[in-house]
């Protein structure tokens, strides 16, 4: 059992922050926007909808503007205890200074915005979309092993034209938005924003009063190996990332009440995903709430994994799970009892687990319990 | 220190002309060069190493720069509204650790650690956790340099474990590999 908790948990998205973010999920609402009211000069017919944050220039680092607009919501004043901070990112802006190097532009930042925090930024994870998660995973590692006692977790990251463009030409975007297993799926909603928490150890959580607090039981991470585009098919390699984070727990399915999926609505992503939760839990799986926000909030790319992470929390702490906003008509061959979207599902246990599996065929899990 | 058995390796290349190396030849031929060196210091550094289980062996990158030449081809090409295929899984520094695994086979984790000589001690506990917490685990931790915009310098070490819990690695053992892993981003290429 990992000496392990999330304290202050808070992320940034296209539907809010905070309790307004929250109370928005529960009520079923949408963040996201049509692309051509984003983007009109390079998409003018192009209404498919991505979570892009509001009032964001076109003409300067836009993973800069963004570390900028969530700094006075996410990072609280006790993040100064934190020896150290890990960042996580996939690949920031495509054009400009900061081109491919979210490293580069944190470091910017912090250093002219944090500089009390900036002396203990190290470094960024990079693991595509499941950064957010393994930078969880790996804070609980260093605190556990009583490295440090307080580490800060930021993860972050941007939608710019450019990155609007790479996914529309993968079809990896939807045609209209993210629908979350349901029949009509047909592709995700890439997003942006980001998610700060603290990751602190028994000795680090005795130093704060925080109100909430996460037990990090453990965590799973497997790569494909197999293609360096596609996804293993046949859900073996997923399940195992889910299987070990049950295992590094000392948890078995049944101890499971909720499960916040990845759910890109990617026609094949949502199939591999199936099968592997269905390889990892079984039967069991028909008695876990199961849901998932990119329909609400969309794909946050590199900052996805924390982001959902801090979602699962707050269901949890709450003991109700939002419904998949986006998801209207269940694919039954998928055979999930997955929320749909304007409903909410009662959470019976306190013990979940987060998903995510990202380009590159990195799968990660992490086992979460809110205490109080 | 017998639940950690540590094998050291060292790898350079003085120039950018990196072939494709022949674990990927027959599965992608796309990869940038710094992920190229990857490959290959990878190979290198499990050549006569015959028991290890892919299945559990985890992939640690630390790099600084990430796959460069790959977003210069994207950011060129977005200039001309022209995207670039398999952007993200070419380009994001997570490529160094993903196209090391798919060149082993291996499916543990994978990811990279973007930054400087300052994360190494906290590349090195992770990795020596992830070896040590699995069933026959075991970590290929690398440390890759761009030198003067010309070549490559990579040193790996190899993490075994003995199927112990980690608790805490002798620091006399974090220092060595420590030592080994900055020789990546002190020595200078040699020709």
């Amino acid at each position: 059992m990992m000496d392990a908790f999330i304290v202050y948990p808070n992320a940034y998205t296209s539907l809010g922050h905070g309790e307004h973010l929250w109370k928005n999920l529960l009520q079923g609402s949408c963040g996201l926007s049509s692309a051509n009211t984003v983007y009109h000069e390079l998409f003018p017919d192009n209404t498919s909808k991505i979570g892009a944050l509001k009032d964001l220039a076109n003409n300067d680092s836009r993973l800069l503007q963004i570390l900028q607009l969530i700094e006075n919501f996410l990072i609280p004043d006790e993040a100064e205890i934190c020896q150290l901070i890990l960042g996580a990112s996939s690949l920031g802006d495509l054009e400009g200074e900061f081109a491919g190097d979210p490293y580069g532009c944190i470091t910017h930042y912090l250093q002219k915005n944090k500089p009390s925090i900036a002396k203990n930024f190290s470094g960024v994870i990079s693991s595509a979309c499941s950064s957010g998660t393994d930078v969880l995973s790996l804070a609980a590692i260093m605190v556990h092993q009583h490295k440090y006692d307080a580490i800060g977790v930021l993860a972050v990251d941007c939608l710019d034209q450019g990155k609007l463009l790479q996914h529309v030409t993968l079809g990896t975007q939807g045609q209209d938005r993210a629908r979350p297993f349901d029949v009509n799926r047909s592709g995700t909603s890439f997003g942006e924003g980001g998610g700060f928490a603290m990751v602190v150890n028994s000795n680090g959580l005795k130093k704060l009063g925080a109100d909430h607090v996460f037990k990090i039981h453990g965590f799973g991470m497997s790569c494909d190996a197999q293609h360096i585009t596609a996804p293993d098919e046949t859900g073996e390699i997923p399940a195992l990332a889910i299987s070990r984070a049950l295992t590094a727990s000392g948890l078995s399915a049944n101890d499971i009440g909720y499960i916040n999926a990845h759910a890109s609505g990617t026609p094949i992503n949502d199939q591999v995903e199936s099968i592997a939760l269905h390889k990892a839990f079984g039967k069991t799986l028909d008695s876990i709430a199961v849901n998932g926000t990119k329909g609400a909030i969309g794909h946050l790319l590199g900052a996805t994994g924390l982001v959902e992470a801090i979602l699962a929390c707050w269901s949890l702490s709450h003991q109700n799970a939002p419904g998949t906003v986006g998801l209207e008509n269940k694919d039954e061959s998928l055979n999930l009892p997955v929320t749909i979207g304007g409903l909410t599902k009662k959470i019976l246990k306190p013990i979940g687990l987060s998903t995510t599996f990202g380009f590159g065929g990195v799968n990660s899990a992490i086992v979460i319990e809110s205490l109080y | 220190m017998d639940n950690l058995n540590c094998f050291f390796s060292f790898y350079s290349i003085p120039d950018d002309r990196i072939p494709v190396p022949e674990l990927l030849k027959n599965k992608d031929k796309r990869a940038d060069s710094a992920a190229r060196v990857a490959v290959q210091a990878a190979a290198n550094a499990l050549t006569g190493i015959s028991a290890i289980d892919l299945t559990s062996l985890n992939v640690v990158v630390v790099n600084r720069e990430g796959c460069k030449d790959h977003i210069s081809k994207v950011t060129n090409g977005i200039k001309k509204n022209q995207p670039a295929q398999g952007f993200f899984v070419r380009g994001g520094p997570q490529t160094l650790a993903t196209y090391t695994a798919l060149a082993l086979g291996s499916h543990g984790a994978a990811f990279t650690f973007v930054g400087d000589q300052k994360i190494l001690k906290d590349a090195i506990t992770t990795a020596c956790y992830l070896a040590c917490n699995t069933k026959d685990g075991a970590t290929l931790l690398t440390a890759i340099v761009k030198k003067n915009d010309a070549g490559y310098q990579a040193s790996t070490v190899l993490v075994l474990s003995n199927n112990h819990r980690f608790e805490t690695i002798f620091s006399s053992l974090e220092q060595k590999m420590h030592n080994h892993l900055s020789h990546a981003f002190d020595m200078e290429i040699v020709q």
